[in-house]
């Protein structure tokens, strides 16, 4: 926990219920940035985020404090993000593995340009972040959470790996096929951009 | 020895420097002579290079405003 964090938490704690607005405005952006990729729809983002804030307020008097409140709160998150369905729509289900995404003889290989990737701080070409996302919600909840957890969150192995409950192990095994899984998705856009060139 | 498909289990290892350092040295050896596994640790790492820089979404003004009301009602509860 960043000491400053701590310090909102205790003053909260100590009866000061105002200090949650400081909290608010802190992580209400990343918040909603990681339930954004999590449930696919800006709608259905933004009730989580309610739901996310309205646990966290209620329940934020029994956080111990092992965790760092950012961490606590993505786990606060998590939970509301595996409960939420997307009207209408179908959560993806199935399990990925290693020897799909093996390198296949006479198979099309993949090729990504070194211009797609632009220097850091700036925004990559939107239809290319636009396959991105798509190809992340293509990914089953457990997939998506730990890619979304590590790659965009920043979040470290461990605490993925505490956030979701589960080993770090089990991070490893997801995030390497989450991310197998997202570069395969973006053969259609390469192959196709290579064709236009 | 490292073979292909071992090494394509822990590109991710790898990439995030929690490989240990007996196997990175296997790895690159192996990366040195195997061109197809070299191809396919490129294109892999710069996938994981651009799901890293896709931006965040900020949460609507509107959303934020009804976020603050209602924990400012729940704040009246307490």
């Amino acid at each position: 926990m960043t000491d400053s964090d701590r310090i909102v938490v205790e003053r909260f704690k100590n009866g000061d219920a105002s200090a949650f607005d400081e909290l608010l405005s802190r992580y209400e952006d990343r918040i909603y940035g990681f339930l954004y990729r999590m449930c696919r729809c800006p709608e259905g983002a933004a009730d989580v985020t309610q739901e996310t804030f309205l646990n966290a307020f209620r329940y934020l008097a029994e956080f111990r404090g092992d965790a760092s409140f950012k961490n606590w709160l993505y786990k606060v998150a998590a939970n509301s993000c595996y409960k939420y369905k997307r009207k209408g729509v179908n959560e993806p289900n199935f399990e990925l593995s290693l020897e799909q995404f093996l390198p296949q003889e006479g198979g099309t290989a993949l090729e990504i340009p070194d211009e797609a990737l632009v220097p850091e701080g700036q925004a990559l070409n939107a239809e290319l972040a636009g396959q991105i996302e798509e190809a992340i919600g293509k990914l089953p909840k457990k997939y998506r959470l730990v890619i979304v957890l590590r790659d965009a969150e920043g979040l470290s192995g461990e605490e993925t790996a505490r956030v979701l409950d589960i080993s770090t192990a089990a991070v490893k095994s997801r995030l390497h096929r989450a991310r197998l899984f997202v570069r395969d998705e973006l053969k259609d856009y390469f192959g196709s951009e290579k064709a236009k060139r | 020895m490292v073979k292909c498909k071992d090494l394509f289990g822990k590109m991710s290892e790898y990439l995030d420097g929690e490989m240990d350092l007996a196997m990175i040295e296997e790895a690159e050896r192996h990366i040195g002579h195997c061109t197809e596994c070299k191809e396919t640790l490129d294109t892999f790492r710069k996938s994981v290079a651009l799901i890293k820089r896709t931006k965040t979404k900020k949460l609507p003004h509107d959303d934020r405003k009804r976020l603050k009301e209602l924990i400012q009602r729940e704040m009246e509860k307490m």
